[in-house]
């Protein structure tokens, strides 16, 4: 089947937050009404939404997809939710791009949205619920503990030392304090990281992101309705390649020290984009940038590997050398990440896909990377820690 | 065809109990606080789409159809009055209890909105649709949506 060719033609974010006064809503709302009229259109070009949103526990509504139906522009459309836990972000734009390409829709407004200040007592309290209810959650397991277990072997596995992740924080921190959405940009230095609050070794409180209220929203077009509203191909980034994968539901059976899940489903978005050649060196070249998903400092590392954009246990030193600097040689995570910007989960891969469009249209501001860019990643990670999603876009002009 | 499993019975099993240990405190957002804050004035507070001339009530940050952004919009106070669109008796509750008191539950279409509300209905034997009725407001108010007890025949 021939595909048609989708862009993204804008975003809209919201500021992130601890506790925004907002309904979900109304965040989402925000987010959309702006990606409509950044994008000059109105609800009535509309052909479809797609709205994508984690676990319901967090805002507290179920079924929030219809709850959220009305403030992401769906009513009357053939409106649903795609859901894959913390991979929503860069599913729903991946839904949106399917639902075009297939021939389906001309014109969809795709929302990802969360507002995890609603649980009580703790985001955390709710992440238990996702473990198997038979022998798992009796013990009472969050996602602190789990990244903990992997981190260390990660850490082990290919000698990793402490400075090295906790680089990151600093590049994703600093990077942050230039995002307009950002809850938590900070200047920090590799010892503020490792010196702070132990939450279960070897995870400190700066190695993680903070949960956070907000949503994000983008206008996706096929090649024809883009034409036909006459939108300036500077205003567009075109999807080039999607991929998804899901590892086994058995968390404790998986390989700690590498995503599988996540080389496949950049695997199969290469292939798609006519990417053949999968070395680091191949990929960094072709790619200009990278948004990986860290909602822990060494995820970002990890998932680096797993797209195959740094070789199994190099990322690390590559973080600490500055490489991964905005300025650097392959910059990664220019926007600031989960950890600066925030992580109201399906919106903050929303927000690294916003990301990448903004660069690739030269609408990044302060956040832009200083040199030529055609073509950026974002990639998001969850479920049961076991997703990936991938989407690779480039820019309007490129061919 | 059903598949011929030997495990597919109805016999009591070994369980493992559990929850979902979550609670929540839910902002009430930028309009909820002004729907709210008329209800502790014993008002009943709307907002009109300039767009489409849709009435919301409760108001809204937002038209649904048109999109228009509606905070900004002078909220109106409605009459106190409605009309029921239509009721039910209830005769248990949300957990399959039997209740002591059966009561009645209404969708009311409040004078001057477009929109529906839905609430008690109190105080009557025999309600009908199309029937006129008016809030019964509680004694103190606190900006709950049980400062209306409910409803009852105008
Ligand atoms: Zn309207």
């Amino acid at each position: 089947m021939k595909k048609r060719k989708v862009g993204i033609v804008s975003v809209g974010l919201t500021k992130f937050m601890r506790r925004a006064k907002e309904t979900p809503k109304e965040l989402a709302y925000y987010a959309a009404k702006t990606a409509l009229d950044e994008a000059g259109i109105t609800r009535k070009d509309v052909d479809a939404a797609i709205i994508g949103s984690a676990p319901d526990a967090f805002d507290g509504v179920h079924q929030k997809h219809e709850y959220l139906t009305d403030g992401a522009g769906g009513v009357n459309l053939p409106t649903m939710r795609g859901y894959v836990g913390g991979g929503t972000g860069v599913f729903s734009p991946i839904q949106g791009w399917y639902s075009i390409a297939s021939g389906m829709h001309d014109v969809v407004l795709v929302t990802t949205e969360e507002k995890m200040s609603s649980v009580l007592p703790s985001a955390q309290a709710a992440f238990n619920t996702i473990f198997d209810n038979m022998i798992e959650r009796p013990l009472g397991p969050n996602l602190v503990w789990i990244f903990a277990l992997e981190m260390r072997r990660y850490m082990e596995t290919y000698g990793i030392p402490k400075e090295h992740i906790a680089a990151v924080s600093v590049k994703n921190k600093g990077n942050a304090l230039d995002h307009p959405s950002a809850m938590l940009g900070q200047k920090l230095t590799i010892e503020d990281v490792l010196n702070s609050e132990v939450l279960a070794e070897p995870v400190h409180l700066l190695d993680i992101s903070p949960v956070a209220d907000g949503a994000v929203s983008f206008v996706m077009m096929s090649e024809e309705k883009i034409k036909e509203f006459g939108i300036s191909l500077d205003d567009v980034a075109w999807v080039e390649g999607v991929g998804w994968n899901v590892d086994t539901t058995m968390w404790t059976n998986r390989d700690l020290c590498y995503p599988k899940y996540v080389e496949k489903a950049a695997k199969q978005a290469y292939t798609m984009a006519g990417q053949k050649d999968h070395s680091p060196e191949a990929l960094r070249k072709w790619l200009s940038f990278a948004e990986p998903y860290d909602p822990f400092n060494y995820k970002e590392l990890h998932h680096l590997e797993g797209l195959q954009l740094f070789e199994k246990g190099k990322a690390p030193l590559a973080a600490y050398e500055g490489v991964t600097a905005r300025d650097g040689d392959f910059p990664v995570t220019p926007s600031g990440g989960l950890l600066g910007v925030g992580n109201p989960i399906a919106a903050a891969a929303g927000m690294k896909v916003a990301e990448v469009y903004l660069q690739l249209t030269g609408k990044a501001e302060k956040r832009q990377i200083p040199k030529d860019v055609t073509r950026g990643l974002a990639q998001a990670w969850g479920d049961l820690m076991q997703v990936g999603t991938v989407i690779i876009l480039k820019g309007g002009r490129v061919n | 065809m059903l598949p011929k499993r030997r495990t597919m019975t109805d016999a009591p099993t070994h369980e493992v109990r559990g929850g979902f240990p979550v609670h929540f405190h839910y902002t009430v957002g930028i309009v909820g606080e002004i729907f709210f804050n008329g209800l502790k004035e014993r008002k009943l507070l709307a907002v009109t789409c300039k767009e489409c001339s849709k009435t919301y009530f409760p108001p809204r940050m937002y038209c649904e159809d048109c999109f228009a952004e509606l905070t900004n919009e002078e909220f109106k106070t409605l009459e106190q009055e409605g009309t029921v669109e239509s009721f039910t008796k209830t005769y248990k509750d949300h957990r399959g209890n039997s209740l002591s008191e059966p009561y009645y539950l209404a969708l009311i279409k409040i004078k001057g909105s477009d929109t529906v509300f839905f609430h008690k209905l109190i105080n009557v034997d025999e309600p009908n649709i199309g029937m006129i009725v008016k809030p019964v407001w509680s004694e103190t108010t606190k900006a709950s949506l049980f400062d209306i007890i409910g409803f009852e025949p105008a």
